[in-house]
């Protein structure tokens, strides 16, 4: 029998205080660690897409609409611009730009989305094939390493596209989408990205059964003057910018210097002199992390203020325990036991309602990320680490040693100077 | 001063400015048992922590197998007390939340000797409470406890057991008892026995007998 053993029954002897203090200590820590695993995942997730991408272009609307469209394609696109539009910032040789890539939203397969583009997405995204071909023809595809996984498409395989942005959004195709290529896990949104050429979003979109207005590529023009199929493997950004009269989505850009006055102040000048809107990511995501700042601040002080419950309870309960249990501690010294060891012993069950609340707290935390690392992936095709170490786990585990040798100092010390004539006279 | 395991030297303890209470010199030796007989308030309590090292007296001197106990620190003293000295109260008071046989595992680990746990069972079968190892000790009755607490005073072979009131809350029975077991424990020990008591049925069992004065108040001198 030894100390830690008797700090740990004198604790289970009173299981409703126990359970409270536990109750309040792991929610402190359990809600704590849960708000910084989500929020570095949030973080991981968006930086691993910001893919150096300087300026996003689009049709009028929102900044961080247009963000989460084009770059994390979790949200509806704000439009679509006029390629006529946007051929200063496609071509090449543009005096501030580096790299352009043309986006053209289209529908989903399996909640997949489908995205016309030319093979420098691939360049942007520092991303290669693993398997197969980049898509060249009108109709191939090559998809992303998360769909291959979650959708078991391979290479040769058929399929329809569904229409809208989302899996429950609409109905099927004609079109047939072959699959020629799966990419390489790059970690980026290309993981979760069905990829194709222009031509192929804009004929899927031109077959007769097409006639649902949204902001999907195509939905927003006439079918009337293209109401046959393409039939490109001419995938150049010539070619592309040929085509005047048609639509895109968005244009990414990355500057070649992004500290450029010029560069810094192009997308006011396009939201200005163009019939389109540009936004900076790093303006934009700044914007959010500030709005999303308030309501990870506001529950990180709701944490706070339950850690220092928790902390105060844990110390009351101790000095009741103390009060109400001075007789055996003053048994326990005339058995043997130093000042030291009374002092010890009330730590012991301070640090013990803390090693116990904090695991409840740290398991509190993974489920309540497991769940929602779940319903990201559902609902948005992001995969996110399926157990994320966190430094903060290790700091919360010291922490927790911390408050609760707080909460139970007061109580030590005092067992610590209990006087025993006194204490057994009475 | 002889060799006793036990010896006092002039020890006095005020309790305020004008209450001091002045006790007799006591020597005991191994294996011998003595009686510190007084009435409520003479100062047995106080005099049996001074002997154990709980309460510094004012002035004196209490010799412990030929060292002066009040020369130690605070730890040595209380680490004296787990080694040589055990001690059985009036009210027999436990850890709540330990079984009775938990409770004696517990007060050996305060002592440098190890006892080892068929040492523990064979002691609480031999006080007729092996049956209650494993009971929680608020489950146990009164002359239950008190056995308990005897058995824990008496593990690891004290050299001097203290007993304060050991027989006051009991019966006539099992103030016999206890008495009995007091007596059998410490000729096995060969430990020197103490007992400090109000309880005039003690008398008869105990062969040397000190009675304590009415402490002397200076404001009625």
């Amino acid at each position: 029998m030894n100390l830690s053993k008797v700090a740990w029954k004198n604790l289970i002897n009173e299981p409703s205080q126990l359970f409270l203090n536990l109750i309040l200590f792991g929610l402190g820590v359990g809600l704590s660690l849960f708000l910084i695993l989500i929020n570095d995942q949030l973080r991981k997730s968006i930086d691993n897409n910001l893919a150096g991408i300087d300026m996003v272009i689009g049709a009028k609307g929102s900044d961080l609409q247009m963000i989460f469209s084009a770059m994390y394609h979790i949200d509806n696109p704000t439009g679509n611009i006029k390629i006529d539009d946007t051929k200063a910032f496609l071509k090449e040789g543009h005096p501030l730009i580096h790299m352009s890539v043309p986006i053209s939203i289209g529908d989903n397969y399996k909640g997949f989305r489908i995205i016309g583009t030319d093979h420098t997405i691939l360049d942007l995204y520092k991303s290669t094939v693993a398997d197969g071909t980049l898509f060249s023809s009108t109709g191939t595809v090559t998809i992303g390493y998360s769909v291959a996984k979650a959708t078991g498409l391979e290479i040769g395989d058929h399929f329809k596209s569904s229409h809208g942005l989302a899996e429950a959004d609409g109905h099927d195709h004609e079109h047939d989408l072959r699959v020629v290529g799966v990419l390489a896990p790059s970690g980026n949104v290309l993981d979760n990205l069905i990829l194709t050429s222009s031509y192929t979003v804009w004929d899927v979109h031109e077959t007769p059964d097409h006639n649902h207005p949204d902001q999907t590529l195509g939905h927003e023009h006439s079918h009337d003057h293209h109401d046959h199929s393409h039939d490109h493997t001419d995938l150049s950004r010539d070619h592309l910018l040929s085509h005047t009269d048609r639509e895109i989505t968005n244009v990414l850009v990355q500057f070649k210097n992004k500290m450029n006055y010029q560069a810094l102040k192009l997308p006011n000048n396009i939201k200005k002199h163009t019939p389109m809107h540009a936004v900076a990511p790093s303006y934009a995501m700044t914007v959010f992390y500030d709005r999303m700042g308030i309501g990870f601040n506001l529950i990180a002080w709701i944490a706070i203020l339950i850690s220092v419950i928790s902390c105060v309870s844990i110390g009351i309960a101790l000095y009741n325990a103390l009060r109400a249990t001075k007789y055996q501690l003053a048994i326990l010294r005339v058995q043997g036991a130093t000042r030291r060891d009374l002092l010890l012993l009330i730590l012991l069950q301070g640090w013990l309602i803390a090693i116990v609340g904090y695991l409840f707290g740290v398991a509190m935390a993974y489920i309540g990320y497991f769940v929602t690392a779940n319903y990201v992936e559902d609902q948005y095709q992001y995969i996110w680490e399926t157990f994320p170490i966190h430094p903060a786990v290790a700091i919360f585990a010291v922490a927790s040693l911390f408050i609760g040798l707080i909460a139970s100092s007061l109580p030590a010390i005092q067992a610590y100077r209990l006087d025993i004539h006194h204490t057994l006279s009475k | 001063m002889p060799h006793h395991i036990l010896h006092t030297q002039d020890i006095r303890h005020r309790y305020s400015q004008t209450l001091e209470i002045s006790f007799p010199d006591i020597q005991v030796d191994s294996a011998q048992s003595l009686l510190l007989l007084g009435k409520s308030g003479v100062g047995k309590t106080t005099l049996l922590h001074i002997l154990s090292g709980i309460l510094s007296p004012t002035q004196g001197k209490v010799e412990f197998d030929g060292h002066n106990i009040f020369d130690l620190t605070t730890t040595q003293r209380d680490r004296l007390r787990g080694d040589s000295i055990g001690l059985i109260f009036q009210q027999p008071h436990f850890i709540t939340s330990l079984t009775a046989l938990e409770n004696l595992q517990l007060s050996t680990s305060f002592g440098t000797s190890q006892i080892d746990n068929s040492t523990i069972i064979a002691l609480m079968d031999k006080l007729q409470i092996g049956e209650k190892q494993h009971s929680k000790v608020n489950t146990l009755s009164q002359g239950q406890l008190q056995r308990l607490s005897i058995a824990r005073a008496c593990l690891g072979n004290p050299k001097l057991l203290l007993a304060d009131e050991p027989t006051s809350a009991l019966d006539d029975d099992n103030a016999t008892t206890v008495i009995n077991l007091l007596q059998e424990m410490q000729q096995q020990s060969g430990a020197a026995l103490i007992i400090v008591t109000h309880d005039q049925r003690v008398r008869s069992a105990i062969d040397h007998t000190i009675l304590l004065d009415t402490p002397h108040d200076h404001n009625s001198v």
